[in-house]
């Protein structure tokens, strides 16, 4: 060891030597008290139940926020497709004639005063069209 | 051989033996246990009953101090485990709530140099800082001190270049020769 190293190690172990209590608990005192027979500690159970349960509340707090960040998420950046869509607006479209019905009050009130028109037919029969 | 009574289970272990090594093995709980001195007791008393029931068991494959160190270390990482308090050897309140106060016959600049020392000990990481206090102030040797830690000599004589290095320039020249 060199010069440097031992003025180290006399520095350390003045300053670790002041930081250590005068007395030390007698080694027949801690050697009968470890012979005794070993009682679980009081409260031990609690503990377990108590780190459970603040096991179980941080799991579920966790699961729930990863839920809701799902959902966030599917909704945010819900594609649907043109498909899907025109898909659903099939389903939901009632295939009627047009009616008076559809149109407001004030349509219908104007449409009233309008003459008939001649019916052209467009839909040439196909003998007109031999 | 005749075990000691209460050492059944240790056979090559004497009662003499430990009461010998007592001091130097409170010391060294106090030191894995931040200087608190119930908890460095209790680490004490709890080697002891791995002892006696033989759930530490000495087989001779090194000297007694370096096994004994081991299975105290060992035994405040778990408590320390299970306290959820990290195992620094040396933290400022401890260290300096536990240091005597007694500076009748010591002159401020000693106590302020010991404080310096400390200081630049307590801010080295933890392996480098158990290596140089095993090393230097237990008096064990590197090997031994790698047998305590349970990590290689290599990784222990690593630790104990750079501690040495990082404590040297953390202190200034002065402060190691006098």
């Amino acid at each position: 060891m060199s010069d440097h190293d031992q003025a180290l190690r006399r520095a350390l172990t003045d300053a670790l030597r002041s930081s250590e209590p005068a007395s030390t608990p007698s080694f027949s005192r801690l050697w009968a008290a470890a012979q005794l027979p070993v009682e679980p500690e009081p409260g031990a159970f609690s503990r377990w139940t108590e780190t459970l349960t603040a096991g179980a509340a941080v799991a579920s707090v966790v699961v729930m926020g990863i839920l809701i960040a799902i959902n966030v998420r599917k909704s945010n950046t819900a594609n649907v497709s043109d498909t899907t869509l025109y898909a659903q607006l099939i389903a939901q479209t009632s295939w009627q004639s047009p009616t008076d019905a559809l149109l407001d009050s004030s349509a219908r009130f104007s449409l009233a005063g309008l003459p008939e028109l001649p019916v052209v037919n467009t839909n040439p029969s196909l003998e007109s069209l031999l | 051989m005749t075990a000691d009574p209460g050492l059944e289970h240790n056979p090559l272990i004497s009662v003499q033996a430990l009461q010998v090594l007592h001091d130097k093995s409170y010391s060294w709980a106090l030191s894995c246990c931040r200087y608190d001195r119930g908890e460095a007791a209790d680490v004490l008393q709890q080697t002891y009953t791995h002892l006696i029931e033989g759930s530490a068991r000495f087989e001779g494959a090194s000297t007694l101090k370096t096994w004994l160190f081991a299975v105290i270390r060992n035994v405040a990482r778990q408590r320390a485990r299970r306290y959820l308090l990290s195992l620094r050897l040396f933290s400022a309140a401890s260290v300096a709530d536990q240091a005597p106060v007694d500076t009748s016959d010591e002159d401020v600049q000693q106590c302020e140099r010991r404080r310096r020392v400390l200081d630049a000990l307590r801010q080295l990481p933890a392996r480098q800082r158990e290596t140089l206090e095993l090393t230097f102030y237990r008096e064990l040797t590197i090997e031994q001190a790698a047998r305590v830690m349970g990590i290689s000599i290599g990784s222990a004589r690593v630790h104990y270049e750079r501690g040495k290095r990082a404590l040297a320039r953390r202190l200034d020249r002065d402060l190691i020769d006098e």
